[in-house]
């Protein structure tokens, strides 16, 4: 197999760039568990746009304004090499942007995506999946659908459990007539749908056409792929809401900072991948000049979880359209290329009037 | 029966209480007083019980989340502190002790002028050696001696509150800095000196209306900190950490959380309030309101009531006082009249003014007076009259020539007195008996009622002998009425035989000037008659001594 792959990669870097021979349909398993993890939505404490200490607070209606940590208990899908979970499968350097997303889940079509799922966290969480195919028992929501008994497994696995996921990835999971080489689709809790996508449980999928994969199953026509997820957490929905804001929000409604106009409360965060304030390391977003990017983004669940990524510096094509800033309404996912040609430090941010100033936005650089 | 009268009567007499005015009084006013009393009473404890529940309640809705309040400062300022902790820069400072010195110290500056209530800030090392350090006062956290050891039970420090440099309440907290990355292991310790006065900014919200007020206190009653309406007077009673309250009211508040309680409150004030314990820090709150305002509503209730028992307690008693006049009046006219009757003056008519027990016995009254003027009347009538013939008898006929007699000689002219006797009385007696005789004497008595004016006065002698009084008459003219008498008598014809009398004529003063003198000369006219050969009338020729007269006069 890893000679196959070699081979083949060699194949794919020979002369006149040929597509490789498409692997064969298999059955890709992912060992993914939900686990209660410490996230900073700044770490290294500096608003990295301002280059100033960050610092966050919370303001009420009727008493002095109280210090927040950016770090905040959270439910994340982290991957495990195996289905005993005990090491976490270390992210390769150019999916470290990927941040408080849960691991890239990827397919060709034709395949079956096959997800060991354990539940780590107090609670009841499940894997649920858009696009792919499922049935009942591997859907990872809970609503009256006529299902009983081993079939509901899968709404809601109970801390310490485990659900085996099935999803065969037919044709209609792929690209469109419309699409390019590969499609972004994604996953998240579906127990309580709200609160455990606000807790962090939501990761990518990528789906790429079997005509037009690499062994390993990613795009022959692009070089590098970035996922982006354009989130408005709202901390109050989180399953750790109680320990992780201060104290006083039992007592009064969080209000948003005196003078500013956004309206909401230090508990929104404003995050593009669970970064805020340009948070994101910039050498997990570094591209090259030339090579082809596809940028996969989406939205998140809130109300209000309306987007416009704009990228500073290069532009993309979006379905064949040149454009350098998108529209993201609630968990729309949308696939866009670019070839950068402008080499810097370029700002990435949401262009909904204040979204930028409540932190969402991180940078991305553009080298030789 | 007559035992206990007795000896009710003795108590009334003791207390004062022997007339009926009094009693009546007395028994309107008890009447009145012990039964409205007692009612306004048993409603002033009912409103008042039900009022302190409803105190109660309200108070416990201020004092339970004022105490929850104090409670969740609690968890905030740890809360607090594990932020400031979980500050990488914190963090780092801990862990290495050197370098970017100047970044902690700015950072604990910026985490104090951001946090106001925070007015030290000192980051300590493993060993327990301040490596930095912000303090308002310039000085460090003044942690307890062993607050190593606390912090390996506790996890956390939360000191006893204390006095601080100028004078403000401050308490001193501390929690351990944890490794952001790896395991967690404590690093070092972050302690904070937290100003307890901002804690006025949180209790606002819970003081009771009505010039209420809301204090935290230490669990023996040191007060840390108090809000009220009228704050600047607060200040000046109650001082924090200074002001406390005695172990007897605390006592009492603890031992009855949630309750209303009334005490004596900071600075002298009387109140109601509820204590409720904040647990986790071995304090209380309490949210009070003064008794006044408390019990306004039942004040006013017993005022009202007051005013309206005394309305009833005065016009009772006038009631009552003019119903005993009503009893009174008529009881007081029947003892006077009582009192007049028994001096002897059957004279007494007292009105009869309404009915009832009184009416009747006044009634009554009267009838018994009137029966025993008629008895008086009958038996007076016995004394004077002869019981054979009806006319006055001698004793009777000698009061009546004396009044004459004063009479006349104050100037009411002559009178005349005619002394008559029946002839021959004794022989007829003999001869046809007494009850003939009787007879004779009644058919010339009934002469005598016959020819006498109303003014004359006749009277039975004595035996067959009778006298005629004619007040203001001449001799002459009592001659004619005697030779009319002795005619009308000796016309009459009794079983057949003729009766006849002899009638002596004598006039005062002219032929005696006392009322012995002129019966003695009347009766020696009569004799001479008699002498003369009977039927017939013969006047007196005796002549009274002037002599005699003038000294009987000067006499009186």
């Amino acid at each position: 197999m890893r000679l196959a792959l070699l081979l083949l990669s060699l194949v794919g870097a020979g002369p006149g760039r040929r597509p490789t021979a498409p692997p064969p349909p298999m059955t890709r398993t992912y060992y993914v568990a939900a686990d209660t993890v410490r996230w900073n939505y700044v770490p290294g404490g500096i608003d990295q746009l301002s280059g100033r200490p960050y610092t966050d607070t919370a303001f009420f209606p009727d008493s002095a304004p109280r210090p927040v940590s950016t770090v905040y208990l959270k439910i994340l899908y982290r991957e495990y090499t195996d289905a005993t979970f005990q090491t976490l499968n270390p992210r390769p350097p150019e999916w470290r942007h990927l941040g408080f997303l849960g691991p890239l889940l990827r397919a060709v079509v034709g395949d079956t995506i096959r997800v060991v799922f354990r539940n780590n966290a107090p609670g009841r969480f499940s894997m649920h999946p858009h696009g792919v195919f499922y049935e009942k028992s591997s859907e990872g929501a809970p609503y009256v659908d006529g299902t009983s008994g081993a079939d509901t497994a899968d709404d809601g696995v109970p801390q310490g459990g485990t659900h085996v996921y099935v999803w065969p990835v037919p044709l209609r999971a792929g690209p469109g007539p419309n699409d390019g080489s590969s499609v972004l689709w994604m996953y998240h809790s579906h127990t309580d749908e709200v609160r455990d996508i606000n807790s962090g449980l939501i990761g990518p999928i990528i789906i790429t056409a079997r005509a037009k994969a690499r062994a390993d199953g990613t795009p022959v026509d692009v070089d590098r792929e970035i996922v982006t997820a354009f989130a408005q957490v709202e901390e109050a929905s989180s399953w750790f809401a109680d320990q992780n804001l201060p104290p006083f929000a039992k007592r009064a409604i969080p209000r948003s900072e005196p003078g500013r106009f956004d309206g909401y409360p230090f508990h929104v965060e404003f995050t593009i991948n669970g970064f805020t304030h340009g948070s994101l390391p910039l050498e997990d977003l570094t591209i090259r000049r030339g090579q082809r990017v596809r940028w996969y983004v989406f939205a998140s669940t809130n109300d209000f979880d309306f987007h416009a990524p704009h990228w500073h510096g290069n532009t993309v094509l979006l379905n064949g359209m040149r454009t350098d800033v998108l529209q993201l309404s609630m968990m729309q996912m949308v696939v866009a290329d670019m070839i950068p040609d402008n080499v810097g430090t370029w700002l990435f941010h949401c262009h909904v009037s204040f979204h930028f100033t409540d932190g969402m936005g991180v940078r991305y650089r553009v080298t030789e | 029966m007559r035992a206990w009268e007795q000896s009710a009567a003795t108590v009334l007499r003791a207390i004062g209480l022997e007339s009926i005015q009094r009693k009546i009084l007395v028994f309107g006013i008890i009447a009145t007083l012990v039964p409205s009393l007692g009612i306004a009473w048993v409603s002033y404890a009912q409103n008042k019980r039900a009022l302190t529940d409803k105190i109660a309640q309200e108070l416990g809705l201020l004092a339970a989340p004022g105490a929850s309040g104090i409670e969740l400062w609690r968890r905030q300022h740890l809360f607090d502190l594990r932020v400031f902790a979980g500050s990488e820069l914190i963090a780092g400072a801990a862990r290495t002790g050197a370098g970017g010195e100047r970044r902690r110290a700015d950072y604990l500056a910026s985490v104090r002028s951001h946090y106001a209530d925070y007015d030290a800030l000192a980051v300590l090392d493993l060993q327990g050696r301040v490596v930095a350090v912000s303090s308002r006062s310039g000085r460090s956290v003044p942690l307890p001696a062993d607050w190593q050891s606390q912090l390996r039970t506790a996890g956390e420090i939360v000191g006893e509150p204390y006095r601080g440099p100028d004078g403000k309440p401050m308490i001193v907290l501390a929690m351990p800095i944890r490794s952001a990355s790896g395991r967690g292991l404590a690093i070092g310790t972050l302690a904070a000196v937290v100003d307890l006065h901002a804690l006025t900014d949180d209790i606002r919200r819970y003081v009771p209306r009505d010039s209420g007020r809301f204090f935290v206190t230490t669990g023996d009653g040191l007060l840390i900190a108090g809000v009220a309406a009228d704050s600047l007077k607060l200040r000046a009673v109650a001082k924090p950490l200074d002001a406390r309250l005695t172990p007897g009211t605390m006592r009492g508040l603890t031992a009855r959380p949630g309750e209303a309680t009334e005490y004596g409150s900071f600075g002298g004030r009387r109140v109601v309030g509820t204590l409720e314990p904040v647990e986790r820090l071995n304090w209380a709150v309490l949210a009070e309101v003064p008794s006044s305002a408390a019990f306004r509503q039942i004040a006013h209730l017993r005022n009202v009531t007051l005013g309206v028992v005394t309305a009833m307690f005065v016009s009772v008693g006038l009631l009552a006082y003019v119903l005993g006049l009503l009893i009174i009046h008529p009881l007081n006219r029947l003892a006077q009249g009582a009192a007049t009757v028994a001096e002897g003056d059957l004279a007494v008519d007292i009105p009869v003014i309404g009915g009832g027990e009184v009416g009747r016995l006044t009634t009554i009254f009267n009838h018994m007076v009137d029966r025993l003027r008629e008895g008086r009347e009958a038996l007076e009538r016995l004394t004077v009259t002869d019981g054979l013939t009806g006319l006055f008898n001698r004793r009777r006929l000698m009061e009546t020539l004396a009044v004459e007699a004063e009479r006349s000689q104050r100037g009411a002219g002559p009178f005349t007195v005619l002394m008559i006797d029946v002839d021959h009385f004794k022989q007829y007696n003999d001869s046809h008996g007494h009850q003939a005789g009787d007879t004779v004497l009644s058919r010339v008595a009934e002469v005598l009622r016959d020819v006498i004016r109303q003014v004359d006065t006749a009277a039975r002698y004595g035996g067959e002998e009778f006298l005629l009084l004619l007040p203001q008459t001449s001799a002459e003219a009592a001659v004619e009425v005697a030779e009319r008498l002795r005619k009308k008598v000796s016309s009459a014809e009794l079983d057949g035989e003729r009766v006849t009398v002899s009638v002596g004529v004598a006039e005062y003063p002219g032929n005696g000037d006392t009322v012995e003198g002129v019966i003695a000369a009347a009766d020696a006219a009569l004799y001479r008659a008699k002498m003369d050969g009977r039927d017939r009338v013969v006047r007196s020729s005796v002549r009274s001594r002037p002599s005699t007269t003038a000294r009987r006069r000067r006499d009186g």
